[in-house]
């Protein structure tokens, strides 16, 4: 786990770019140890031929057809895809309603920290798979979750239907598609027999590259906002 | 169904996997295998027949999605596809029994979730109709990860069928479902629901499931059942692929058939091989007899209380009578203080809480399930229904997820022949009150004959004397001094002649006496000698809990003295932290604000109030100090925990100040009520809280409705509570639309209040389209916006 990076995504969801105060990083630190050992994040994922006609992506062996021509761009050369899903489980749910009542402060650290620690994990996760797909020559393409773009929040269901992910890894969606339990992410990631090379644009697939604050002044918050 | 007579006498074998068979009949990722009943019944009629042949005893129905949500897509009802799905397996069997398959909903419960109890209940409901229509032997509900969701899949079977009832949840490597309820638990909760096998199946292989499987042998009174999958699945050439043959997998499965399974076949990844295997090995075998001992079990979905000599304490203070706070707290809907109370308790040491909501001026029932709504959601210890009202009583022991007790049944036979069934359905054990027609009798004596009573008419109703708590109800010492003796003999007395547990409301004893806590503590310890097992009390109040640690040293329960020595070291501690806090509170307060010590702030305000005017603490101290706080966060010298902190701070201080305001019976401080929700959909509410605690600071009413909210229950809130100001969030592009809805209804029903909103993706623009009439961008500019609409300066 990059822990450098893992630690500069929890203040950056607190909004600092820098340290926080003494009592904040001391919270932090004891939080995030609970966290690591409270509570274990699950992931499954599975792979899957495409094929793009006209911007409609077509995920060979499942019932899934996007279309999109964001995710078109990123997938144009590849062979296969990764479709992946991972949640760090419903039993902190509980944990962040009890903070919403009684610990505000200890409520947003909670939030923070857990939300980086899920990305985290999946950061390790990307990169064990690449290491795994590199030796049978391929190549990640960047990671893209559902709510980037062009892509909306509707595919939700169908990807954890085909992951079963209900089952395997007890996550959900809700009537307005958004995962239950809330630390959850899905993501595609395309694999090429070419290097992949990232869109010019940092803020290409953000879904509010067109009234960002940050992104008027020229500046870069270092994510993809989802929030189709 | 000469089958299941030799239930628990003969092993019993289930067939294997149907959705790893489907898909090498070419089922692809994400398509409905229900459909195939229906669409290519010969596919099924195929599986079926491959594992009659195996010699599977029961025949499970490829239902396992087909509920009226999963497949709202399709062209058909859940009648028609287990309707065809029992054709299916009619057509192919000759003695073989038909298992109505059911698995989950797919969505979250509630709290976490928004599928509520019902609205499960009648999905289920719906499949169990279908079931009994068609024709199945019994049904099979399998591959649960939440017990609530569990529990409403039994009522369901219990409510709407008279068929057999097996149970299975999926537990992970941690020994826990995906949702926290452990083995246990899970045994406990629903053993005494009327099912007739509960067990495990599906996630892991057997290998790794033995020790949960022992762990369920070890409490289970009734048949246990299990169905692993053919051991871990790991990824091959893009296809799913499970690391055991079927040796392997009946070589590991032999321990738990000999510790006593009683119905044993496969889940993902086993095929009518293994279930061939599975029979020649084990099918037909006697079941090995196991010695289960009922235990007297309080359970939440999470934990088990064992009440099995060490003393435990039921927390009594979440109850109006004589308790101004709570009363406030119930007549206003204020969920927050009533947590707080619960968390309060159990920090204290309550291994219980018990749950009294009994106000006349509110609906009862209403209170009791919201409580237990938001109080499940968040405690994890075991909660008591405390209600004099049979509706009551039910509509809890329904809702609460958990194996409950009941606050109470006593002797007089109208009241039992009310409050037994409702433990029976529910598997609820019970407060039992020695009382009856006559009233509480003098002596020990009297009493023991009601407890007696009870005892057998609890046995009746299947109610074993371990479900049993006998409260022998101890009167004042002031009224009645001679009674105390007799209530502590009566403990005893119970207790040698029946395994049942004993409870006291200890705390009445001493009413009407100066210094009741002193006699509180006596009494506590007294009736600890004669046998009381779970005192009703309060565990906040000074020493109680030491009392009951300090009597388990000296009664040889605590051996070596282990938990006294930890319990003491822990709570030395805290009182070095408060003498330290009070040494240093002349601190100003503005610096305490500013520092955001919370752990300060409540004495110094305290102190403060002693030669101050409550409005000139907030004036001077209160505002300013926020007021600078807030432009510090503005000039990004400090970000949101210092600004949280801070603002958490001046409301602990608001808290004293308010209470003292009460007491001098002067008008409490409220710039206006403002209601806050996050809309229906969405489920961010991190920005609502912010918002939330920083307009309390200014004084204003906050009305939280919290996240996922009905347009309705907010314009009914407005109407209701008179509310001026309504502040909306969302963050999400998809969930604008459900605050644009809100607002569009909070217009049409013509009330006169102000809208404001916020989130992630608004700009002022968009919140003019959607016809709000502000947008803030933070909780500050909301503070700006509240006081323009209330004419604050």
């Amino acid at each position: 786990m990059n822990e450098a990076k893992l630690l500069k995504d929890i203040r950056k969801y607190l909004g600092s770019s820098t340290i926080l105060d003494s009592i904040s990083e001391n919270k932090i630190g004891k939080i995030l140890e609970e966290i690591k050992h409270d509570y274990t994040p699950r992931h499954i994922y599975g792979v899957y031929d495409v094929s793009i006609k006209k911007s409609t992506i077509l995920f060979t062996g499942t019932i899934l057809s996007i279309n999109s021509q964001n995710l078109s761009t990123v997938l144009k050369d590849s062979e296969k895809c990764i479709i992946l899903a991972c949640t760090l489980g419903i039993e902190i749910e509980q944990k962040l309603k009890q903070f919403s009542k009684s610990n505000i402060e200890d409520g947003i650290l909670y939030d923070a920290v857990s939300a980086a620690y899920i990305e985290s994990y999946l950061d390790d996760v990307n990169l064990k798979l690449s290491k795994t797909y590199l030796d049978k020559g391929f190549y990640m393409t960047m990671r893209f979750s559902p709510g980037y773009g062009d892509v909306g929040l509707e595919v939700q269901p169908t990807i954890l239907d085909i992951l079963q992910a209900q089952k395997r890894i007890g996550l959900t969606t809700n009537d307005t598609h958004l995962l239950i339990p809330r630390k959850s992410i899905t993501a595609f990631i395309g694999l090429q027999r070419t290097p992949y090379k990232n869109s010019e644009d940092r803020c290409a697939y953000c879904s509010i590259r067109n009234i960002c604050e940050l992104r008027k002044g020229g500046k870069y918050c270092g994510t993809t906002q989802n929030t189709k | 169904m000469e089958l299941l007579k030799t239930l628990n006498k003969k092993v019993l074998i289930f067939d294997g996997a149907m959705g790893t068979m489907l898909q090498k009949e070419g089922l692809v990722g994400g398509e409905l295998p229900e459909l195939y009943n229906i669409e290519k019944p010969d596919v099924l009629k195929k599986i079926h027949k491959e594992y009659v042949d195996a010699g599977a005893d029961i025949i499970t129905t490829n239902t396992f999605g087909a509920n009226s949500l999963k497949i709202s897509n399709t062209p058909y009802t859940v009648d028609e596809i287990i309707a065809a799905a029992v054709e299916n397996i009619r057509a192919v069997i000759t003695n073989q029994l038909i298992a109505l398959d059911i698995g989950p909903t797919g969505k979250l419960l509630e709290p976490i979730g928004s599928l509520s109890f019902e609205e499960a209940y009648e999905l289920f409901k719906e499949q169990v109709i279908a079931g009994v229509k068609s024709g199945v032997d019994l049904i099979l509900i399998e591959t649960f990860s939440d017990l609530q969701e569990t529990r409403a899949a039994i009522l369901a079977c219990k409510e709407n069928s008279n068929l057999p009832v097996f149970c299975t949840m999926t537990f992970q490597d941690n020994g826990r479902t995906l949702t926290g309820t452990d083995a246990t638990t899970f045994v406990n909760v629903v053993q005494d629901l009327g099912i007739d096998a509960l067990g495990v199946n599906c996630s892991l292989g057997p290998k790794e499931l033995a020790p949960i499987i022992e762990e369920i042998l070890n409490c289970s009174l009734i048949p246990v059942i299990v169905q692993p999958n053919a051991g871990l699945p790991t990824l091959e050439n893009n296809e799913t692929v499970f690391e055991l043959e079927k040796e392997e997998f009946t070589e590991f499965i032999k321990p738990s058939i000999t510790k006593g399974v009683a119905i044993v076949g496969g889940c993902c990844g086993t095929t009518p091989d293994f279930t061939k295997l599975l029979k020649t090995s084990f099918g037909g075998k006697p079941v090995v007899k196991r010695n289960v001992k009922r235990k007297t079990a309080v359970c939440s979905s999470t934990q088990t209380v064992i009440i099995d000599g060490r003393v435990k304490i039921i927390g009594e203070r979440i109850n109006p009578t004589g308790k101004k706070k709570i009363k406030e707290a119930l007549k206003l809907n204020k969920m927050d203080f009533i947590l707080n109370e619960a968390m309060t308790q159990v920090d204290a040491g309550a291994d219980i809480l018990d749950i009294n909501v009994g106000l006349p001026e509110i609906d009862e029932k209403d209170a009791m399930v919201s409580v237990i709504k938001e109080l499940a959601g968040i405690v994890k210890v075991p909660l008591q229904i405390d209600s004099a009202k049979t509706d009551v009583i039910e509509a809890a022991c329904r809702l609460y997820c958990g194996k409950t007790i009941i606050n109470s049944v006593n002797g007089k036979q109208i009241n039992m022949d009310k409050i037994f069934p409702i433990a029976r359905k529910y598997g609820a054990s019970l407060i039992a009150l020695t009382l009856d027609e006559d009233g509480i009798p003098a002596t020990c004596e009297k009493r023991f004959e009601i407890a007696e009573k009870i005892i057998k008419e609890a046995k009746k109703y299947g109610i074993d004397e371990e479900r049993l708590f006998i409260d022998n109800l101890v009167l004042t010492a002031s009224a009645q001094q001679e009674g105390v003796l007799e209530t502590l003999k009566g403990i005893k007395k119970v207790k040698d002649n029946y395994n049942v547990r004993t409870t006291l409301g200890a705390s009445n004893v001493s009413f009407g006496l100066p210094n009741r806590h002193m006699l509180n503590k006596t009494f506590l310890v007294m009736a600890m000698t004669y046998g009381l097992d779970v005192p009703i009390t309060d565990p906040t109040a000074p020493e109680i809990v030491g009392h009951i640690k300090a009597f388990e040293v000296l009664s040889s329960i605590d051996i070596d003295s282990k938990n006294y020595i930890n319990y003491m070291d822990s709570t030395d501690l805290s009182n070095l932290i408060e003498e330290k806090n009070t040494s240093e509170s002349n601190k100003d307060l503005q610096t305490i604000i500013i520092k955001g010590l919370k752990d300060e702030v409540e004495a110094v305000t305290a102190l403060m109030l002693k030669d101050s005017d409550p409005m000139v603490i907030v004036d001077e101290y209160l505002i300013p100090a926020l007021n600078i706080v807030g432009q510090a966060f503005n000039d990004g010298d400090i970000y949101l925990p210092q600004l949280i902190r801070s603002a958490e701070t001046v409301k602990k201080s608001f808290v004293i100040i308010k209470e003292q305001l009460l007491k001098s019976g002067m008008p409490t401080i409220s710039n206006g009520k403002v209601l806050l929700a996050t809309v229906k959909g969405d489920i961010h509410d991190i920005g609502k809280n912010i918002v939330k605690v920083i307009l309390e600071n200014y004084g204003f009413e906050v009305f939280d409705l919290g996240k996922d909210v009905q347009p309705e229950e907010i314009v009914e809130t407005v109407i209701k509570e008179n509310i001026k100001l309504v502040g909306l969030s969302a963050l999400m592009t998809t969930t604008v639309i459900s605050m644009e809805e809100t607002i569009k209804q909070l217009r049409e029903a013509n009330l006169d209040c102000i809208i404001v909103v916020g989130g992630a993706v608004l700009t002022p623009d968009y919140a003019k389209k959607i016809d709000a009439d502000y947008y803030c961008k933070d909780a500050r500019e909301t503070v700006e916006v509240a006081n323009k609409v209330f004419n604050i300066k």
